[in-house]
């Protein structure tokens, strides 16, 4: 009995493996070098000649990057009525009939050819020698262009977006290359993921597609380029600027602007520039500074610190008029930059460095009896709050971009429950709730999507997302001007009396 | 307070409606049968009396108001939305291909080419320059966005609001401020026909303009006088003068020297404005026997001076300028004897019975030569 069992479930499961095999046909890695620079041709008007590509339209000529196929015709070759213009159906299947088509006007055509199908787009004759309408314009191109075009469009709509099959959505995982040791971040990082991913998959993944985590924290790891999407940390240095895969990252370093500058990329909380511009905001709103002109960004010169700090001058700058000075900070001159005369106990300065400094820093200051207000950005600098001087506890504010009430006591119970049954290094629990949140952020968008899955729909998906909130950070909205999520930044001090940190203040900064 | 406040704004609106309304009142003397011609819908959005002058802001982050935008001009304004892939981008390329076409009119400002975002909301001006960048447009073309309540308001006014906006029409309005005769257009037709129908919008003529029509349609083709010479159809023979032309053969024995002794007359009776301000042109309807001799003795026959052409020229040439003056014919036998008259500089034209009582074609003639413009 038990013998037979065994068959059963064997049986059971050789079928389910070969009826997962076959369907990575739908996946776009297997496109010849052809098609894919005809991909290219289709999707962004480029073509790999020196020759431009160009469209011509009742006697206007453009480059064809501003009238590409896809933009009416759609990705998958179907067409995309818009405005009384109906596009046709471009798929191979579609155009090569056997019964040729209709078209609109009543006019009827053979089935198109390799043959008809060049001549319709570079002169805009279908084969019945019919004109089309006059909003397709006719593309000049080379013949090798016109070839690879051709090739591709054959594949047109049987090709599924990269990374991305019947069965499967392959997640790109980008983490910080810094720490390998075991019982690293990246170690708990890459459980919690396995967590969270089986436990999406054991609940019949998403519109019967299972998540395939993938990690890697090189550029050449991405530069093979097999994700349908990517999340996780250090985007800039391992996914390049012209990033096309559609990503969500924790923040960027400059402000992230608005979806023109990269339509792929997502964040969740205000850029860093942004989490230390707010600190001027606060500053001001709370009017810490009585009396103008005394004013100082103190920096350490490492990790692109300087580079926020003169970013910092400037926003302060246009924000009150005043130039504050900028100071060097290390090791070395300590007690000289303490001396400085702008610092004093009724001015403002703004600290971009590392902790250790920052606390040295404010022992030196109290050593002289000099109490300034000090403005810093939990996620760049740092000043250690339990092991500073008493004097500086009312005077010090941290801005994070995130606080302990966003998160919501189910979704805590989530992250326990991984915990409990994976075993989770939770160590490194800020992490693991950071990266927990994208994946339900991701989850969420890919369900919304549906079945019909593209990377082109995932963007639309996330750009629909209005206050969605994961229990585990501020809630996100995104649309087409914006793409850090959470627009607020939490301003916090040292509460003495209960010796923990309190929150003072929530900045809504402008960045879109 | 604020109730004075409200009165005083109140009676100012008034009075700067009253004030437009007269100035239409001035304006409005254009006939609009052009525009009624080219099949397209007519209405007014004259004197702004019903469209809001609503604050907008240029792809260049310029506040400004709508009224003042196209206060007194010709206007051609279309609508877009930056993220519309289908039917925008070619609205944009056609619309900058229109602005170079009526670029003169662009550059002395009589004209400006405004479009309008239908989605506000996502339409930054960092976003409607970066799209119009894709055009290479160059000077002279303002995008706008604004409040969406205040766009919204101005699209239902102008008739072009549509709740979804993935549902807008390639309109293109195009007319003058403070008249009636506006025309909404199809923003994918060929530039050159809208460029026509912007045209009509303006109350002189562009002297450029009006040069080239005739010159394009008369054009330049080479023909030969009876001296041999080569002589331009439009250039050499007809700009700025007033003409008479003729078809003839040498060979004619019917009408032809009935006409002739008829210009002959003519001849006289202009004495030196022969030549000077007035062609004549025997334009011959057999080039095979009408060779620049064979027309230099007939010219001499009919003592003809300077100032009267006989023309000649290869088949191909002649036949076209025969059919640009109506003239050409399948024998030579069958060609009329009408006297074309006509002034270029005004472009009356009239049409003369050859064989009439020299007196009267004398009468018609001079009608046309003392023609002034208005």
């Amino acid at each position: 009995m038990r013998n037979i069992l065994f068959l059963f479930l064997f049986i059971l499961s050789c079928t389910l493996i070969s009826s997962i095999t076959p369907d990575n046909s739908g996946s776009s890695e297997k496109l010849t070098p052809a098609e894919l620079a005809g991909k290219k041709i289709y999707t962004e008007g480029i073509g790999s000649s020196d020759v431009k590509i160009t469209a011509n339209m009742s006697g206007v000529k453009v480059p064809a990057t501003v009238m590409k196929c896809i933009n009416c015709h759609k990705a998958d070759g179907t067409g995309n009525p818009e405005g009384g213009i109906s596009p046709s159906n471009v798929t191979w299947a579609y155009l090569t009939r056997s019964y040729g088509g209709k078209r609109i006007s009543g006019e009827k055509y053979p089935a198109y050819t390799e043959q008809t199908l060049r001549k319709v787009i570079t002169t805009g004759i279908d084969p019945a020698g019919n004109k089309l309408h006059n909003a397709m314009p006719t593309y000049n191109m080379t013949r090798e262009d016109l070839n690879n075009l051709v090739a591709y469009m054959k594949v047109l709509g049987k090709a599924g977006d990269v990374g991305l099959t019947k069965s499967t959505i392959v997640i790109g995982i980008a983490l910080n290359s810094e720490q390998n040791q075991p019982n690293s971040k990246n170690e708990a990082i890459k459980k919690m993921v396995q967590a969270y991913c089986n436990t999406v998959n054991e609940n019949g993944g998403i519109y019967n597609r299972t998540l395939k985590p993938s990690f890697f924290s090189t550029s050449e790891q991405f530069e093979e380029k097999k994700y349908f999407m990517v999340t996780g940390f250090g985007e800039k240095e391992i996914l390049g600027e012209n990033n096309t895969t559609p990503s969500l990252f924790l923040c960027s370093n400059e402000l992230t602007g608005s979806g023109l500058n990269n339509r792929n990329a997502f964040y969740v909380y205000p850029s860093l520039t942004a989490q230390n511009q707010a600190l001027v905001d606060f500053s001001k709103e709370n009017e810490l500074l009585k009396k103008k002109g005394e004013v100082t960004i103190v920096y350490t010169n490492d990790n692109d610190r300087k580079a926020f700090a003169k970013t910092l001058s400037n926003y302060y700058l246009a924000k009150n008029n005043v130039l504050p000075t900028l100071l060097a900070l290390d090791s070395d001159n300590i007690q000289e930059l303490a001396l400085t005369k702008q610092i004093h106990s009724n001015s403002l300065v703004f600290y971009v460095g590392s902790t250790q400094l920052g606390n040295q820093f404010l022992k030196e200051l109290d050593n002289i009896g000099k109490t300034p207000y000090i403005l810093t950005s939990g996620s760049i600098s740092g000043v250690d709050l339990f092991n500073m001087p008493k004097a500086f506890q009312k005077k010090v504010f941290i801005s994070y971009p995130t606080w302990i009430t966003e998160r919501s006591s189910a979704s805590i119970r989530l992250y326990q429950s991984l915990n409990r049954e994976n075993k989770l290094l939770s160590n490194w629990k800020n992490s693991q709730l950071n990266i927990m949140s994208m994946l339900m952020t991701l989850e969420e968008c890919l369900k919304r999507v549906g079945s019909d899955l593209t990377q082109d729909k995932l963007i639309g998906s996330f750009e629909g997302l209005y206050e969605f909130s994961t229990g585990l950070a501020p809630p996100v909205t995104y649309n087409l001007n914006k793409r850090a999520g959470s627009s607020s930044v939490y301003i916090a001090s040292f509460d003495p009396i209960a010796n923990q940190l309190k929150l003072v203040s929530t900045i809504n900064c402008s960045e879109k | 307070m604020k109730q004075i406040k409200c009165i005083t704004l109140l009676i100012l609106l008034l009075i700067s409606q009253l004030g437009i309304s007269q100035e239409k009142k001035a304006a409005c003397c254009v006939p609009a049968d052009d525009a009624k011609k080219k099949n397209v819908s007519q209405f007014s959005i004259g004197g702004m009396k019903k469209v809001p002058n609503i604050n907008l802001i240029t792809q260049h982050g310029e506040k400004v108001k709508f009224y003042d935008l196209i206060e007194g001009k010709v206007v051609a304004l279309n609508f877009v939305f930056t993220t519309c892939t289908t039917i925008c981008p070619p609205m944009g390329a056609n619309f900058v291909h229109l602005k170079k076409l009526m670029s003169e009119r662009v550059e002395s400002s009589e004209l400006v080419m405004l479009t309008i975002t239908i989605d506000p909301a996502t339409d930054t001006p960092e976003r409607l320059a970066a799209w119009s960048e894709n055009f290479e447009p160059g000077e002279g073309w303002t995008l706008l966005t604004g409040k969406v309540k205040d766009i919204n308001g101005l699209l239902k006014k102008l008739e072009v609001y549509t709740s979804l906006k993935d549902e807008h029409a390639p309109i293109v309005l195009m007319g003058k401020e403070g008249e009636d005769n506006w025309v909404r257009a199809n923003g994918l037709a060929d530039p050159t026909e809208l460029a026509a129908t912007l045209n009509q919008f303006f109350d002189t003529p562009s002297k450029k303009d009006e040069d080239n029509f005739d010159q394009n349609y008369f054009t330049d083709v080479v023909l030969l006088d009876q001296n041999g010479e080569s002589k331009k159809l439009y250039t050499d023979l007809m700009k700025d003068k007033v003409v008479i032309i003729n078809p003839f053969f040498t060979e004619c024995t019917g009408v032809c020297p009935v006409m002739n002794e008829n210009l002959k007359r003519i001849q006289e009776h202009l004495g030196t404005k022969l030549g000077t301000e007035v062609n004549i042109i025997s334009l011959t309807v057999d080039y095979k026997t009408d060779t620049p001799e064979t027309l230099k003795k007939y010219a001499n026959e009919y003592g003809a001076q300077d100032g009267w052409y006989f023309i000649t020229g290869e088949q191909e040439n002649i036949e076209t300028a025969l059919r640009k003056l109506g003239k050409n014919v399948e024998n030579r036998e069958a060609h009329d004897s009408v006297f074309l008259v006509g002034n270029l500089n005004t472009k009356l034209w009239k049409k003369v019975n050859g064989l009439a009582p020299i007196d009267e074609i004398i009468k018609i003639i001079d009608s046309v030569i003392n023609d002034t413009v208005n």
